[in-house]
């Protein structure tokens, strides 16, 4: 992306940094632990019982819209033994119910009642309750922060909020991915069951992910194909302080591959997307880990949970219009067939690069200031944020 | 299939640089229209191949040549020289397309050496 003037010599984190254990627990807690984290969509949550759960860090995390119509984001671990409360997403009937020996809570995380009460010595159900975090709307989604100390989100995101409001996300609804996770999904959700979410884990490290996420230098060399697509030298985009986005305008002239040709001829935007967005892909990104890829057509969010060292999992949410016609869901399918197609090779790439990484002969490399501009400025963001990072 | 489709596309990491920097480069030169040859390169990128990319390319380093005898050396016609050489060079890494145009590569160097100031020798030279 040609967004930074200055040259300078910059070195990646060090390879150390991918590989160490106690540093990783350490970013669950500092990193993701402090951070604005994605939960979903509005529309998910809108009725009393509602909910989402998600993990923040290490912590558990669920949101639910209590009966007096509060939003509330508390712990989903039970307080008696520590199972999970809730699982995904969905409506909880009129309580929230431990699954392992009924521990039962009200809406507002409050005990209700344990069973056979009698039984525990020191059981004060009015002191007992979900510990809870906060919770705000940005944009039409739905985020939680665990960490009382961290500025509120219209602090942290500020400067890219504008963005996310001019695509008018909150008009949009959640795509029900079918049962039996494919890629690309289908092009209706009408069939079988469905999930609001779709999953993929990866063998490597969440920043290796980030890194790969983050730079276009890759692009031509690792998704040719999308050389074709979009003309890459028109990026443009905008730097905040703890997010980004940038955007692509989609090449004029008919490609020579077919299911390319046929979605430069079907692609056109939503009702009130912004106007640099009718023939345009984009992409932004929320720190640590949250993406989103932007079409005409849809949106997607693309965010990572760290599973373990070597191990990440995305989810995946897709926001459509509600009016979406049969050539909209033809585009979008298309579309991720071609992200689909990206989404191959970059998880090719990423093992590549996390297998390197265990080489006694490699520790850093050096960035390009030019195409690898938001991979430093991610790592710069890391090791201010957790200065271990250059030295684990 | 697909592997073979990105065997056929593995070319297209090459043009970025060219389709950046030659339109504003051969406009600098007086030898082409900076729109002309920007269509032209879309073209190349959306409907082309390899072979006609380097055919592009080769057409390209004549283009350069002409103006350097024209109008003498300058940084426009270096740096063009310089990008036009590292696709020759990074052409290499690529075992399906299996081209080696080293008279063309080898008709940059010498451009590059006794007309352009030398500047293929220096380590950065691309840069």
């Amino acid at each position: 992306m040609a967004k930074v003037a200055k040259r300078t010599t910059r070195t990646t984190l060090p390879s150390e940094a991918y590989l160490d254990e106690g540093l990783f627990r350490k970013e669950l807690d500092i990193v993701f632990g402090t951070a604005w984290t994605l939960v979903g969509h509005a529309s998910e949550i809108r009725e009393p019982g509602a909910f989402l759960t998600v993990m923040v860090g290490r912590e558990p995390v669920m949101v639910v819209r209590d009966r007096e119509g509060i939003l509330r984001a508390m712990s989903n671990v039970c307080r008696h033994r520590a199972s999970l409360l809730l699982d995904g997403s969905g409506m909880c009937a009129k309580a929230i119910r431990c699954p392992y020996h009924g521990w039962t809570y009200h809406l507002d995380g409050s005990l209700a009642a344990a069973p056979q009460g009698r039984g525990f010595a020191a059981l004060d159900r009015k002191t007992i309750r979900l510990p809870e975090y906060r919770v705000a709307e940005m944009a039409g989604l739905i985020f939680t922060c665990v960490d009382p100390a961290t500025p509120p989100i219209e602090d942290v995101f500020g400067d890219v909020a504008p963005f996310f409001e001019s695509l008018h996300l909150e008009r949009r609804e959640v795509f029900q991915f079918r049962e039996g996770p494919r890629w690309p999904p289908a092009l209706s959700s009408r069939w079988g069951s469905s999930s609001p979410r779709y999953e993929e884990d990866f063998t490597a490290n969440w920043k290796v992910l980030v890194d790969n996420y983050q730079e276009d230098y890759h692009v031509p060399v690792g998704h040719p194909s999308l050389v074709r697509l979009l003309n890459i030298k028109e990026t443009d985009g905008f730097d905040g302080e703890r997010g980004e986005y940038s955007w692509v305008p989609l090449r004029r002239g008919a490609s020579r591959r077919l299911v390319e040709r046929v979605y430069q001829q079907v692609v056109r935007p939503m009702p009130a997307m912004p106007e640099q967005f009718d023939r345009c892909w984009g992409n932004a990104f929320l720190w640590p880990a949250t993406f989103f890829e932007i079409y005409p057509h849809h949106v997607d969010t693309w965010q990572l949970l760290p599973l373990a060292l070597g191990r990440t999992r995305a989810i995946t949410m897709t926001l459509v219009d509600p009016g979406a016609g049969p050539r909209d869901r033809l585009a979008r399918w298309l579309a991720h067939r071609l992200q689909g197609e990206v989404m191959e090779e970059d998880t090719a790439l990423t093992d590549r690069v996390q297998v390197g990484l265990r080489s006694g002969s490699y520790r850093t490399g050096i960035l390009n200031d030019y195409m690898e501009s938001s991979v430093i400025r991610f790592q710069d963001m890391l090791r201010a944020t957790l200065p271990d990072e250059d030295r684990p | 299939m697909r592997q073979r489709a990105a065997r056929r596309d593995a070319w297209l990491f090459l043009p970025p640089e060219v389709e950046r920097l030659a339109p504003g480069l051969l406009a600098d030169l007086g030898a082409a229209s900076e729109s002309a040859e920007a269509a032209l390169i879309d073209r190349l990128v959306t409907r082309g191949d390899a072979g006609a990319w380097f055919a592009h390319l080769r057409t390209l380093g004549d283009v350069l040549a002409r103006a350097v005898d024209e109008h003498g050396p300058g940084e426009s016609a270096r740096t063009l020289a310089l990008v036009l050489r590292d696709q020759y060079l990074l052409a290499l890494g690529i075992r399906e397309l299996n081209l080696r145009d080293e008279m063309a590569l080898a008709r940059l160097d010498i451009l590059l050496r006794d007309r352009l100031q030398g500047a293929a020798a220096t380590a950065d030279g691309g840069f």
